[in-house]
C-alpha cells in the first residue's frame, strides 16, 4: 500500500464522516421541525375545537324553544366569574328536536388547576370542565392555557366585583369578552414560551337572547 | 463509476427533500386550511344572521309582511330565507335562514371541510305595550324622578325627564325627549338610549274591544261596577242593584271583557288572564272611559312566590286609571296588573289633599299618555296621597293579557344558530 492509497482511505473517511454528519444534522432538524410543525397544526386544531365548542354553547345563553320557560332572560346567568360561568339555555340534547325541546338546561364552565395536569410536560396548561344539569363533568385536555371571561355591562363598562351572582348581576352583563390561549402540552424541547402560543380573542359577544328589549 | 454514484446520491437525496419538503409544506397547508374552516364556518353564521336581519328590518317597516321564502347570493354565500306564521291568533312568525358555502374541490380537503351550512332560527311576536314597566307620552311639566324612584323592567318616556335624585332603573330605559339630571347621577343599569319616539295608539281600546265576539261585552249603562272573585265575576250598574254572577270560563272564553262608553269600578282577586277594555269619551276623571279602582286587584296565585302563576290582568281604557279615595283604600292599596291609560294617567283621585293613605303596591306596569301624580311630598316625607312602590311583573317579557293593545311592531324572543 503506498501513500497514495492511504491517502485516498483518510480523504473518503473525512468526506463519508462530514457526509455522515450533515445527514444526522438534517435528519435532527427534520425531526426537530417535524415536532414543530406537528405541533402547531395540533394546537391550531384545539383552539378551533375549544373556540367552537364555546360559541356554539355562548351564543345560546338565554335561548329556550319555549320562550315563555324563559320569563325573564336577563336572569339566565346564573354566575359569572373570570374563569367560571354558569347559564341557562335549551341545548338539543334530545333528537326529537334540534332546536331543543323547550326545557331548560344549566350549563357550567370552570377553568381547572395546572396541578391537575402534572401528567404533561406543559406546566401551564389547564383543563377546561363542562357540565350540563347533573350530568357528569366532561373534559379534554387540549393545551388549554387560559380561559378568561370579561364581562361588560348595558353600557358598555367593565363590570367588577367578580364573582357575581343572581339577583346583583341580574340586568348588568349585556356583552362578554372571551380570550383563549393554547399551547403544545407536549413541546419540542420543553419550549413553551409566548410566541408558541395560539391566541383567539371574541372581543364582544353580543347575547342575541339576552338583551334588555 | 463515480459519476453514477454521484448522481444517485444527488437523486437521492433530492427524493429525500422532496419527501419533507411535501410533508411541511401539507401541515403548513393544513394549518392555515384549519383556520381557513373555521373562517368560513364563521362566515357562514355571519351570512345566515345576516339572512335573519333582512326579514327583520321587512317585518319592522312592514308589520304586514306575508310569509314568504327567497334565496340571495352575497360574496359567495347562498342565503335560503323563510318567514313563515306559526301562530296566525297571536301572530307569531318563524325566520330561518340557511347559509351555503360551496368551494371548489380541493385534493387536499375531504368533503366537509369544503361544504358549509349554518342554520339561524329565530321567533317574532307582536311588541306589545304591556312588556313595559313605565311608559308615558308627556312626563309632565313638574314631576321628577327622584332618588326613591326604582322601575324595574324596560322604560319608555316620549317626554323630557327629569331627575331631582339619584334614580334608579335597571331595564333599558328609552326616551323621545331630554334628559335633565340636574347634577344627579341616576343609574341607567339596563342602558338608555335617546332620540327615540313610540307612539301610542289611538286604536289601544279598539283593540281589545274588537276581540268582544270571542269574550264579554256590557254596553248601554254608564256605570259599571266589576268584581272579580276567582273563577268567577260578578257585576251591576248601580251600587243598589241586585249583582250578575258569571263564571268567568263560559262568559269570557277567549278573556276579553269589552265595556263601552261607560265609568268602571273595578276590584277583586283575579283567578286567569283577562283584559278589560273600556271606551268613552269623557274629559274628566268621571265619566265614560275611565277605570276606578275601588279597592285591592289582586291575583289568586302570586306571582312573586309562585313563578308559575297563570294569573294576569290587563286594565285598558280610554281615558284615565284612577284609584279612587275610599274607606278601603285609605290605608295603602294593591294593584296587581298591566295598566294602560291610552289618552290619561295612572292617577290618585285627590291626590293633594287629605291625609297620607300609604303606599301603591303595583305589581305590573304603566303606560300612560300623559305621567298623573299619585301624591304630594319631600324626601321620604309624603304629605298627601301615596308612596309608589312599583315593581315589573317579569312575565310580561314573555306573556301578556289577552289581545292587550301593540306597539305596531315585532320583536324577537328567540334566537337560535
Amino acid at each position: 500500500m503506498g501513500a497514495q492509497v492511504l491517502l485516498d482511505i483518510v480523504g473518503s473517511v473525512i468526506i463519508g464522516g462530514l457526509l455522515l454528519m450533515t445527514l444526522q444534522r438534517f435528519n435532527n432538524e427534520n425531526v426537530a421541525n417535524n415536532y414543530k410543525y406537528a405541533g402547531e397544526l395540533v394546537v391550531q386544531k384545539n383552539l378551533v375545537e375549544i373556540v367552537k365548542l364555546i360559541e356554539y354553547d355562548f351564543r345560546k345563553i338565554g335561548y329556550s324553544a319555549d320562550y315563555a320557560h324563559m320569563p325573564d332572560r336577563a336572569k339566565s346567568i346564573l354566575r359569572a366569574d373570570t374563569s367560571t360561568i354558569w347559564f341557562l339555555t335549551d341545548l338539543p340534547t334530545d333528537t326529537t328536536s334540534s332546536y331543543g325541546n323547550g326545557v331548560l338546561d344549566t350549563v357550567k364552565y370552570s377553568l381547572g388547576a395546572t396541578s391537575e395536569l402534572t401528567s404533561t410536560p406543559n406546566p401551564n396548561d389547564r383543563k377546561l370542565y363542562r357540565q350540563v344539569n347533573n350530568s357528569a363533568r366532561t373534559t379534554a385536555n387540549l393545551g388549554l392555557t387560559q380561559f378568561k371571561l370579561t364581562y361588560f355591562d348595558a353600557n358598555d363598562v367593565k363590570m367588577t366585583g367578580m364573582p357575581a351572582t343572581m339577583p346583583v348581576l341580574g340586568y348588568g352583563i349585556k356583552e362578554i369578552m372571551i380570550d383563549v390561549a393554547v399551547e403544545n402540552s407536549s413541546a419540542y424541547d420543553n419550549d413553551y414560551s409566548y410566541q408558541n402560543r395560539a391566541l383567539w380573542r371574541q372581543i364582544r359577544l353580543s347575547l342575541r337572547n339576552y338583551v334588555t328589549r | 463509476m463515480g459519476g453514477k454514484a454521484t448522481l444517485i446520491l444527488v437523486m437521492g437525496f433530492t427524493m429525500i427533500f422532496l419527501i419533507y419538503s411535501r410533508n411541511f409544506t401539507k401541515m403548513a397547508t393544513d394549518t392555515s386550511q384549519n383556520f381557513s374552516t373555521y373562517y368560513y364556518g364563521l362566515k357562514c353564521k355571519t351570512a345566515a344572521a345576516v339572512g335573519i336581519n333582512i326579514l327583520n328590518n321587512r317585518l319592522f317597516f312592514r308589520a304586514g309582511a306575508v310569509d314568504t321564502v327567497f334565496t340571495i347570493n352575497y360574496d359567495g354565500v347562498t342565503i335560503l330565507d323563510s318567514l313563515k306564521t306559526i301562530d296566525p291568533y297571536q301572530n307569531i312568525k318563524k325566520i330561518v335562514s340557511i347559509a351555503t358555502i360551496s368551494l371548489p374541490h380541493s385534493a387536499f380537503a375531504p368533503k366537509e371541510e369544503w361544504y358549509f351550512k349554518e342554520r339561524t332560527k329565530v321567533i317574532v311576536k307582536p311588541s306589545l305595550f304591556s312588556k313595559y314597566a313605565y311608559f308615558s307620552h308627556s312626563e309632565g311639566a313638574s314631576i321628577y324622578w327622584s332618588g326613591k324612584d326604582s322601575i324595574f323592567g324596560p322604560f319608555h318616556s316620549n317626554g323630557n325627564l327629569q331627575f331631582n335624585g339619584n334614580a334608579v332603573f335597571t331595564g333599558l330605559v328609552t326616551y323621545g325627549g331630554t334628559l335633565s339630571l340636574n347634577g344627579y347621577n341616576p343609574k341607567f343599569l339596563g342602558g338608555k338610549q335617546g332620540n327615540t319616539h313610540i307612539q301610542i295608539p289611538t286604536t289601544g281600546v279598539d283593540t281589545v274591544q274588537s276581540y268582544a265576539s270571542g269574550g264579554a261585552q256590557i254596553s248601554g249603562h254608564s256605570k259599571v261596577y266589576l268584581e272579580f272573585r276567582g273563577d268567577s265575576i260578578r257585576y251591576r250598574y248601580n251600587t243598589t242593584s241586585a249583582w250578575n254572577y258569571r263564571l268567568l270560563s263560559t262568559w269570557t272564553p277567549n278573556g276579553v271583557i269589552s265595556i263601552v262608553n261607560a265609568e268602571v269600578h273595578i276590584k277583586g282577586t283575579v283567578k286567569g288572564k283577562y283584559s278589560v277594555g273600556v271606551s268613552g269619551s269623557s274629559t274628566s276623571l268621571t265619566g265614560s272611559g275611565n277605570i276606578w279602582i275601588e279597592d285591592n286587584i289582586q291575583y289568586n296565585t302570586n306571582p312573586r312566590t309562585n313563578p308559575n302563576s297563570q294569573d294576569m290582568l290587563g286594565l285598558v281604557a280610554e281615558k284615565n286609571i284612577v284609584v279612587a279615595e275610599n274607606t278601603a283604600n285609605n290605608s295603602n292599596v294593591i294593584i296587581e296588573a298591566a295598566l294602560f291609560a291610552q289618552e290619561g294617567s295612572f292617577i290618585v283621585e285627590d291626590y293633594n289633599s287629605g291625609s297620607p293613605r300609604g303606599t301603591i303596591w303595583l305589581y305590573g306596569g304603566v303606560v300612560q299618555y300623559t305621567r298623573g301624580a299619585v301624591g304630594t311630598g319631600s324626601g321620604s316625607t309624603m304629605y298627601t296621597g301615596y308612596a309608589k312602590n312599583y315593581k315589573y311583573d317579569t312575565r310580561l317579557q314573555s306573556t301578556y293579557p289577552p289581545h292587550f293593545p301593540g306597539c305596531g311592531s315585532f320583536e324577537i324572543v328567540s334566537w337560535f344558530e
